[in-house]
């Protein structure tokens, strides 16, 4: 299956995705997680020798492809997410009680004004949910009725949300309650955080992050954390995404 | 390595000692067990138990059901690093009869279901 994936690659996948390996090459800080439809890149164990080779294998580790090495893995045998296929797209889900992956790394492996973008699927949330934290600082967190930022303090005050290349209101103090507005539930979408400080992050996790934020998205496609870019750069990320997902900006 | 998924948790008195010594066991694939904090759902604040869910080596499930065995593996395992085991085989029987443990198969929604029918949710001990 994986084989028929890598290969199944539309020619304007492969070259947006040479294009962005290129922004990384030219010493954009950050990672990017593999396609978690190309299983030579997954790996059931932390240690990376025991490949993933079907939907519903665990993960425990996941390389990255930006070229800057940070893999992302996660030791404990009960809390590595799943491979999951939904919709036409490859993805990790977590059980919501312990499962994440994660880096380990020294600050200064994410640039001080950084950009993320990733798929991401929400079933229905159940309370408020977190994409990707360190060390009790966060982004891509959603939840309706919540008043509090998407977004730690970590963000510069010129900082957005996108969902599909559209912008979430709120700017730098954009909230969890109209970020969950933004994001369609039950759909494939491009979330993007624009403009995030991140110079003091040595690690990044993607899950479990503490019992009030209970079940994060699905983690789909190529999740990716780059230096502050270009906007033909982030359009060329944001479509790339999307088109994974069969998703036309 | 073979794996099945279950969800397990421990009472809050009996988890810390439970998770260092799975710690010994596999530093790896047994660090960071139990850390997830339970509370229970008529009366939420205290934490009452930690929880892990997900695959875990069959070899350690059976060690979990078997006092003795598990006291075996165990001392032989701090051994291995020149540690002392400080526990006694009733102690570990007393810790092992504060774990409860569910044969999870629809893997997503289970742990949470199993969970309330056990009267507890996901608590906030953590923060």
């Amino acid at each position: 299956m994986q084989i028929g994936v890598s290969l199944g690659l539309s020619v304007s996948s492969t070259s947006a995705l040479s294009r962005i390996l290129a922004i990384y090459a030219s010493g954009a800080k950050g990672l990017m997680m593999p396609d978690f439809g190309d299983f030579s890149k997954l790996f059931q164990n932390s240690a990376g020798t025991t490949p993933v080779t079907a939907v519903d294998d665990f993960v425990g580790r996941a390389l990255d492809i930006s070229g800057n090495g940070l893999n992302l893995f996660r030791a404990t045998s009960s809390a590595r997410p799943q491979l999951k296929y939904d919709d036409g797209v490859y993805n990790l889900t977590c059980d919501g009680i312990d499962d994440g992956l994660g880096i380990a790394a020294s600050a200064g492996v994410f640039a001080a004004a950084s950009a993320a973008f990733a798929l991401v699927k929400t079933d229905g949330l159940i309370g408020e949910t977190i994409c990707f934290s360190y060390a009790g600082e966060y982004f891509g967190s959603f939840g309706g009725g919540n008043s509090s930022a998407a977004a730690s303090n970590l963000c510069g005050s010129n900082s957005y949300y996108a969902v599909n290349g559209v912008v979430v209101p709120g700017g730098g103090t954009t909230t969890r309650a109209q970020l969950a507005a933004a994001i369609p539930v039950g759909q494939w979408c491009v979330v993007e955080a624009r403009n995030l400080n991140m110079s003091a992050w040595a690690s990044l996790t993607f899950g479990y992050f503490s019992a009030l934020y209970p079940k994060p998205p699905k983690l789909g496609a190529s999740p990716i954390v780059i230096s502050e870019t270009t906007e033909d750069n982030a359009t060329l990320i944001r479509r790339y995404l999307a088109q994974k997902a069969g998703i036309t900006l | 390595m073979n794996e099945s998924i279950r969800t397990i948790f421990f009472s809050a008195a009996a988890a810390e000692a439970v998770r260092e010594i799975s710690s010994v066991l596999d530093k790896d694939a047994l660090s960071g067990l139990f850390v997830t904090p339970l509370e229970a759902t008529a009366a939420p604040g205290p934490i009452s138990h930690y929880v892990s869910s997900g695959p875990l080596p069959d070899w350690y499930i059976s060690l979990l059901t078997a006092p003795e065995d598990f006291y075996d593996a165990s001392k032989a395992a701090y051994e291995a690093e020149g540690r002392a085991f400080q526990y006694t085989l009733a102690q570990i029987g007393v810790l092992l009869s504060q774990c409860e443990m569910h044969d999870g198969t629809a893997f997503e929604e289970t742990p949470h279901a199993w969970l309330a029918q056990r009267g507890l949710q996901l608590g906030v001990g953590l923060l």
